[in-house]
């Protein structure tokens, strides 16, 4: 589940506290990522309330803004809400690549809840900061912490989004918010040649594919197969 | 009515995508090589979500020049600085300045 070496569990107290630190890292991405799909909302048909509880409820900018998108352009709910969950796809991957910190042995509340925290964000920072020696009850704690500052960061920059979107001027690139927070994100967990042929799997399959929920099915198989590859290589 | 029902519809549906693998694998050791391929698909649509979230040209509907640019410098900050803010900041800028 993660690229860490280290050997020794970390102490429990420092488990919120290091999943409070990496929210607070990750706000920079968050915020401006969580303002542009406000603004976004804020520019359609449906109404303020509906387009901020897209927030707290979905949790996935992305799929938030294809859901009242076609809404907004007159489809009717059930394709609009498939090609949502089809964008959020991806979150199956997440969910199975963390799914061991998820067993039996945490608290029923915790298998419950803390999978609606499972993001892109949180994803990338349990990769990053909880090592395979660290305690179930240490990775409970820190997933919380993390996911709920980011639920709540992300749910108060989408209103601000909201709100403020009809008098920005245009002239903030809120266009590129999302593809730079995701870069910023991937880049430095990119170290080996084969996570470079991944990424650039990912980007050929966008390419090369009609739709976006097709490049990401094309992008998570290419992916797999470039990660199974290179471990027995390895 | 249609964007309320539309949203509980997407939100009882991601709310069961993010549960299905999590309660289906909670309890199993996956083996080395399906964990190490889950982590790469994960990287791969990670990279393709950057990819179709990219300004466009009208023509051929490939990322614009700026966007290329402004991608590049958020990596090389990102990489190097290992700071979310300043690589997002950076990345903005130079789209902004070039596009």
């Amino acid at each position: 589940m993660t690229t860490n070496t280290r050997t020794e569990s970390r102490p429990l107290p420092a488990a919120r506290t290091r999943g409070a630190v990496a929210a607070l890292t990750m706000l920079p991405a968050i915020a401006p990522l969580g303002l542009a799909v406000g603004v976004a909302l804020a520019d359609m048909s449906t109404s303020p309330l509906i387009s901020w509880l897209s927030a707290p409820l979905m949790v996935a900018g992305a799929a938030q803004l294809v859901l009242l998108g076609q809404i907004d352009s007159g489809s009717a709910f059930l394709p609009a809400a498939a090609a949502a969950i089809l964008l959020n796809a991806r979150f199956v991957i997440y969910g199975a690549a963390l799914a061991r910190r998820f067993s039996t042995s945490q608290p029923a509340w915790f298998r419950a809840i803390g999978p609606h925290y499972i993001v892109d964000q949180t994803y990338a920072m349990s990769l990053n900061d909880i090592a395979d020696s660290d305690s179930d009850e240490t990775f409970r704690r820190y997933f919380m912490t993390a996911g709920t500052l980011l639920w709540a960061s992300w749910s108060a920059t989408v209103a601000v989004g909201i709100l403020i979107g009809p008098v920005l001027p245009p002239q903030i690139p809120l266009d590129f918010v999302l593809p730079a927070s995701f870069v910023a994100l991937i880049a430095p967990t990119i170290t080996r040649p084969h996570e470079v042929v991944t990424v650039l799997v990912g980007a050929v399959a966008v390419v090369a594919t009609a739709s976006s929920s097709t490049a990401l099915a094309v992008a998570a198989v290419g992916g797999a197969a470039i990660g199974a590859i290179g471990r027995r290589s390895s | 009515m249609n964007a309320a029902a539309a949203l509980c519809a997407a939100t009882v549906g991601t709310f069961a995508l993010r549960q299905l693998s999590v309660r289906a694998l909670a309890n199993r050791e996956l083996p080395p090589v399906v964990g190490h391929a889950l982590r790469h698909a994960a990287l791969a649509v990670m990279a393709a979500l950057v990819m179709s979230s990219l300004p466009t040209t009208e023509r051929l509907d490939l990322p614009t020049a700026a966007a290329i640019a402004g991608t590049g410098a958020a990596c090389v900050i990102a990489r190097r600085t290992r700071n979310l803010a300043a690589a997002i900041a950076i990345g903005l800028v130079v789209y902004a300045a070039l596009r």
